[in-house]
C-alpha cells in the first residue's frame, strides 16, 4: 500500500505531521506538500512559474506551490515520488471544515479531485472546530482525531482501491474520540451564501483607492436535514463522494437547441 | 423613449488591460451598458481562489473597476456588495481569455470561476476563450473577430427567454471570423494530461529540482466527437454548461454501505 500525502496548510502542520506518523505504521506513506500554507486557494495552478521541489532529510518533498501543484507534479514528474503511482492519495487534515459551497474553494479537495483525474482515488480530510472556535490552540490534542482518521483511511482502503474513481470529502468533529458519533454518507448542504464584505480605507494604498476585505460566508442556518453541515453540527463524522464532471448534462439539450 | 439597454458586468483573469477583455468591451459597448470589474495583473491559472487573508485594494478609472485581487474576488466585491456597481447586471461576461478553457483546464481557469461565482450569486454567466490553433500558435492573433462573435451570442443570450443554461463555457477557435463555424454545444472532454517541464539546468544550479508548469492542451490524437476540444478543433465554437454542484448523489448509497461494514 502506497499513500501519496499531501495538504493545502502547507508541511508543517501538526495535522499532516501527525497523520504522516500514523499512517506509516500501515503504508509506505510520501508527503509532497506546499512549503506555505494554502488556504483558500482552490484549484489553483502555478502556471507559467517556475516552482521548486525540496526534498526533506526523510525524502518527504515540499513544493513552493499550490496543493494541486503538489499532486500534479508528484503524479507526472518521473522520480519525485519514491514509486510511478500511488495507491491512494490523502489530502489533510486540514485545519477547518470544508462543507457544502466550500468543495469548489478549498485546496484540500482540489488536491484530491487531482489525483482522481489521474485515475488515483483520494480522500480529502478537514477537521472542524464545533461551537464557532474556529482553531484551536497549538497545544491541543490531536492524536484521538488523528487516530479516527487513520483508522477511518485504512478502513476503507480496498473499497478505495477497487473504485479508483472515487473522491471522498471527510469532515470529523474536533470532540473527544468517544463522543464522536459514526461516519455517515451524506450530500452536500448546497447553499451559495453572501460573503461578509467590509470596507477597510486605512488599508487602501493611497486614497485614490477603496479597499475591502472579502470575510465569512453569512450562513443562514437551518441546513438541510441529511446534509454535511447538520450532521456535522450533531456530531458525526460526515463523508460525501464528490465527483469533479462540470460539463451540466442536464442543460445540453437546451443549449444544443439554442445554438441552432 | 427607447428600452433600456442591457446591464453587463465584465471580468477576466487575464487582468484588465488586457486585448481580450478590451475588444470584448469595446464590442459590448454597441449594445449594452458595461462596467468592468478585472484584476490588476494576470491571474491565470487561480481558479476559485479567494482573498481571504489579505485586504483587496480597488482602483476605479470611470466604469471600469480595477481590483488588486483574483478574479472570483472581482465577482464576489461585484455582486455581495450592494454598493459596488450602480446596477444588478442582467449577465456576468468573462473573458475573452488568452487560449482555451477546455474539458478538465474548466476546474483551474479564473476565467470561469468568475462567471461561476455569478452564477452563484443568481446572475447568469458566460465565460469566454480563445483557442489558438494549431497547438502553440500563442498568443491569440484574431482576438477582435473573437470580440465581434462573443458579443453577438451575448446579445443573443440576452435576448427572448434568456440564457440556456445560467453558467455557458464558450471556446472561440482564434480564426479570421470568416471561417470560424457555428456554435455546437459540446461536453467537456475528460482526459488529464500531465503538463509540468523539468528545468534541469536550473536543477544542477541550485540542487533544487525546478518545475516549469505549462498549459499543456494536446490538440492531437483526440477523436471524441462532439466534445469540446473536438468541436474547437473543427473550426466550430464550443458552448458548454456547466455544473457546479460536484456531490457524485449516486453514489451516497454505495459509500453509506461501505460505512457500515467498518461499524
Amino acid at each position: 500500500m502506497k499513500i501519496l500525502l499531501t495538504n493545502d496548510d502547507g508541511c508543517a502542520s501538526p495535522l499532516l505531521q501527525g497523520l504522516e506518523r500514523k499512517l506509516r505504521a500501515d503504508a509506505e506513506t510520501c508527503v509532497c506538500a506546499p512549503m506555505t500554507n494554502q488556504s483558500g486557494v482552490s484549484s489553483s495552478l502555478s502556471i507559467g512559474a517556475p516552482t521548486v521541489v525540496k526534498t526533506a532529510d526523510d525524502g518527504n518533498r515540499i513544493v513552493s506551490g499550490t496543493p494541486v501543484d503538489c499532486v500534479h507534479l508528484g503524479l507526472t514528474v518521473p522520480g519525485l515520488l519514491p514509486w510511478p503511482r500511488p495507491d491512494l492519495t490523502v489530502s489533510g487534515i486540514n485545519f477547518g471544515r470544508n462543507l457544502g459551497n466550500d468543495a469548489l474553494y478549498s485546496g484540500t479537495i482540489a488536491a484530491a479531485a487531482e489525483s482522481v483525474a489521474f485515475g488515483i482515488p483520494a480522500v480529502a480530510l478537514s477537521l472542524h472546530f464545533p461551537g464557532g472556535s474556529k482553531f484551536a490552540d497549538a497545544d491541543a490534542d490531536y492524536d484521538g482525531v488523528i487516530g479516527l482518521a487513520r483508522d477511518l483511511v485504512m478502513g476503507l482502503k480496498d473499497r478505495l482501491l477497487a473504485n479508483p474513481a472515487t473522491l471522498l470529502n471527510v469532515n470529523i468533529p474536533f470532540l473527544p474520540v468517544d463522543r464522536i458519533k459514526p461516519a455517515a454518507a451524506c450530500r452536500l448542504g448546497q447553499d451559495h451564501p453572501p460573503r461578509r464584505i467590509e470596507a477597510d480605507p486605512a488599508a487602501a494604498p493611497s486614497a485614490a483607492h477603496e479597499c475591502y476585505r472579502i470575510g465569512e460566508l453569512m450562513l443562514a442556518g437551518g441546513h438541510p436535514p441529511a446534509s454535511d453541515y447538520a450532521l456535522l453540527e450533531q456530531g458525526h463524522v460526515t463523508v460525501t463522494p464528490l465527483r469533479f464532471d462540470l460539463t451540466d448534462d442536464s442543460k445540453m439539450q437546451a443549449v444544443a437547441a439554442w445554438t441552432k | 423613449m427607447p428600452a433600456a439597454k442591457p446591464r453587463i458586468l465584465l471580468t477576466n483573469d487575464d487582468g484588465f488591460d488586457a486585448l481580450g477583455l478590451r475588444h470584448l468591451l469595446a464590442a459590448l459597448e454597441d449594445f449594452a451598458e458595461v462596467q468592468v470589474a478585472a484584476p490588476l495583473f494576470n491571474r491565470s491559472g487561480s481558479s476559485y481562489a479567494l482573498s481571504l487573508h489579505d485586504p483587496v485594494p480597488v482602483i476605479r478609472r470611470g466604469p471600469q473597476a480595477i481590483v488588486a485581487g483574483t478574479p472570483a474576488d472581482c465577482v464576489i466585491l461585484a455582486l455581495h456588495r450592494e454598493d459596488f456597481l450602480p446596477w444588478r447586471p442582467d449577465l456576468t461576461v468573462s473573458g475573452i481569455n488568452y487560449g482555451g478553457n477546455l474539458g478538465y483546464d474548466t476546474l483551474y481557469s479564473g476565467t470561469v470561476a468568475a462567471a461561476a461565482e455569478s452564477c452563484k450569486r443568481g446572475v447568469p454567466a458566460v465565460a469566454f476563450s480563445s483557442v489558438c490553433l494549431p497547438e502553440g500558435n500563442f498568443p491569440p492573433a484574431h482576438l477582435e473577430d473573437a470580440a465581434q462573435i462573443a458579443a453577438r451570442m451575448v446579445q443573443k443570450l440576452l435576448a427572448g427567454d434568456g440564457p440556456p443554461a445560467d453558467l455557458l463555457n464558450v471556446n472561440i477557435p482564434d480564426l479570421p471570423a470568416d471561417q470560424v463555424k457555428e456554435p455546437l454545444a459540446a461536453g467537456l472532454k475528460k482526459r488529464h494530461l500531465p503538463r509540468p517541464h523539468v528545468d534541469l539546468r536550473r536543477e544542477e544550479l541550485h540542487g533544487l529540482r525546478s518545475i516549469r508548469t505549462s498549459y499543456n492542451v494536446s490538440l492531437a490524437a483526440s477523436h471524441d466527437d462532439g466534445l469540446d476540444l473536438d468541436v474547437v478543433k473543427r473550426g466550430h465554437v464550443a458552448v458548454t454548461p456547466l455544473r457546479l454542484d460536484v456531490a457524485a448523489y449516486d453514489e451516497i448509497d454505495t459509500v453509506a454501505g461501505w460505512l457500515r461494514e467498518l461499524a
